[in-house]
């Protein structure tokens, strides 16, 4: 499994692709930092808030792609054959990719992180917030959770691309799962409480959600942005919950992938 | 003889695709290949060559029978310990270098060595790709990516190489190159199981070759057995200003006679004394005749 986890690590730093989303990366915390400058009164807290979404969006895109480099197109152009010619388990090639890309991802959340740290001190330097941000363990946890969304999605999509045989599946299914995982538990918790009054609403879609959330991780209760952009303590058992889940999903996709991968045949 | 390779009554069907009937790519394979051997596997396009080779690499299941290499089977990643193996068209990853891939063969597959840099370079020198040994390999031609992944056999200390088409894509020189390091491989006790289209290439390396056409093995014959077929005749080719007696002009001034063996000396005599030149001789079964010779003969 190292050998595969390094080929990943070296070709995963000289693919377009690694340069390509830090440079969006990079351009995002820019715009963070632009941004800060259209509040006068939270400057900081609006750079921070817009930064990670820039950095999630970055780093999500940086994993797809990476996997879609490394396991999809590899299987696509059948180089995959000369990989799994070696003496050891089809498991550990797979293995290897994905700690690879999460490997390569956590150095690009610490470089997109730390940029992203000294845009927000850099910003509204000449003005005290009433709610001053807190940039050190919270934002260091913040960050941790972004990596943790991202390590689901991409499992996600490294077992898409353990079953898949077009060639932009993984790609395309990757994105549209870290959106929906995104996306399901604000859309269920407006439901489910009441949809603002609209019962018609509440009963088509809240059967749906409750079922669907059985499927998807709730990726959103891995954000935990309000920590350092209000320095609001956060609820830690919720934190705990939500670091199981993403563990536990991003495990049972890896074992689907590796049992898909298992039986898989290249002709 | 030990077996290296054991292929039983192995069968294989694709089964239908979008607009794609199903095929029996093979139809009850058996052979079986023993250390030190040297097997080429011939066959016209289509005719399971591929199939077998990727089965025995574990890359496809087979349907039916058993295929095992060193007694392990061939689903056991066991079984491809020591086994160096060149696919056909390889790509390999585009951002790494051959150093690279050659040093992950190494450390896969368990071998040591004193200086694996060292190692690796000797290698690479051998297939010409030293200047570039750590340039990435998405800059390489088709030929030079085809000599990464000899090296990357042969550098694994191989004591089986199973290769696929291995000359495909070389020019002359490194065709040339190529085979006579597989001899090298060969004449040093390496067991050698390759397939390929160029069958003069075939019959100087191999011990023994099996022909395949539409998944059913046909025939396997050794160059022994070739030359018994011939019935020591042989065919002349010279060039000359006079033909002798029985020849055919081929091209202007290019004759071909067909001898036996008992008049052959006495022929080259006569060309040479009527100031010919010979071309050429050749037994008159060669590979290439027992391959159409065969395959006209089948029912398929």
């Amino acid at each position: 499994m190292l050998q595969f986890f390094l080929s990943s690590w070296r070709a995963g730093f000289r693919s377009r692709s690694f340069v390509g989303v830090f440079a969006l990366g990079v351009f995002l915390v820019g715009v963070a930092y632009l941004s800060a400058s259209f509040s006068p009164r939270q400057p900081r807290t609006i750079a921070l808030d817009v930064g990670l979404s820039g950095l999630r969006f970055s780093l999500v895109l940086f994993a797809i792609t990476l996997m879609q480099d490394l396991v999809g197109r590899e299987i696509d152009r059948r180089s995959v054959v000369l990989s799994l010619s070696y003496p050891v388990h089809r498991a550990a090639y797979l293995l290897g990719r994905y700690f690879g890309v999460l490997a390569l991802t956590g150095v690009g959340a610490a470089i997109l992180g730390l940029l992203l740290w000294l845009a927000v001190l850099l910003s509204g330097v000449h003005y005290d917030q009433q709610f001053p941000v807190a940039l050190g363990i919270p934002y260091l946890m913040t960050l941790i959770g972004v990596w943790l969304d991202v390590a689901v999605v991409a499992a996600f999509t490294l077992w898409i691309a353990s079953l898949s045989t077009v060639s932009m599946l993984p790609l395309a299914l990757g994105a549209i799962f870290a959106i929906a995982g995104r996306a399901l538990g604000p859309v269920a918790d407006y439901v489910i409480k009441g949809a603002d009054g609209q019962a018609d609403l509440t009963a088509s879609y809240g059967p749906v959600l409750e079922f669907i959330r059985w499927l998807l991780p709730d990726l959103s209760r891995l954000d935990w942005r309000v920590w350092p952009m209000y320095a609001q303590s956060p609820d830690y058992v919720a934190m705990g919950l939500a670091v199981l889940m993403a563990v536990v999903y991003a495990g049972v996709m890896l074992g689907l992938a590796i049992r898909q991968f298992s039986v898989r045949e290249f002709s | 003889m030990n077996p290296v390779i054991v292929v039983d009554n192995v069968r294989k069907t694709y089964a239908a695709g979008w607009r794609r009937p199903e095929k029996e790519a093979l139809k009850g394979v058996s052979l079986s290949i023993g250390l030190g051997e040297t097997f080429g596997f011939i066959g016209p396009n289509g005719a399971g060559k591929s199939t077998l080779i990727k089965i025995l690499v574990g890359a496809l299941v087979p349907g039916h029978g058993r295929a095992s290499i060193f007694g392990h089977d061939v689903g056991d990643p066991e079984a491809r310990r020591g086994m160096g193996f060149v696919p056909e068209n390889p790509s390999l990853q585009d951002f790494l270098t051959p150093y690279e891939i050659l040093l992950m063969g190494l450390r896969l597959h368990g071998v040591h060595v004193d200086a694996e840099r060292q190692h690796c370079m000797r290698w690479l020198e051998r297939f010409d790709l030293a200047s570039v040994a750590d340039s990435p390999l998405r800059s390489f031609s088709k030929g030079m990516m085809q000599r990464t992944v000899l090296a990357h056999a042969l550098a694994i200390k191989p004591r089986l190489l199973i290769l696929d088409e291995p000359l495909s894509g070389l020019d002359p020189v490194g065709r040339k190159d190529v085979v006579d390091i597989l001899d090298e491989y060969r004449k040093a006790g390496g067991t050698l199981f390759f397939s390929s289209h160029v069958l003069h290439d075939v019959e100087r390396i191999a011990d023994r070759f099996g022909l395949i056409h539409q998944g059913e093995l046909l025939t396997i014959r050794s160059p022994q057995e070739i030359v018994a077929d011939q019935a020591d005749r042989y065919v002349l080719h010279y060039r000359s200003t006079v033909a002798l007696d029985g020849s055919e002009e081929l091209r202007a001034g290019l004759y071909a006679l067909e001898i036996g063996s008992a008049e052959l000396a006495s022929v080259l005599a006569q060309v040479q004394a009527s100031g010919g030149v010979i071309q050429e001789v050749k037994p008159k079964v060669s590979l290439e005749t027992v391959f159409f010779r065969t395959i006209n003969s089948s029912p398929g």
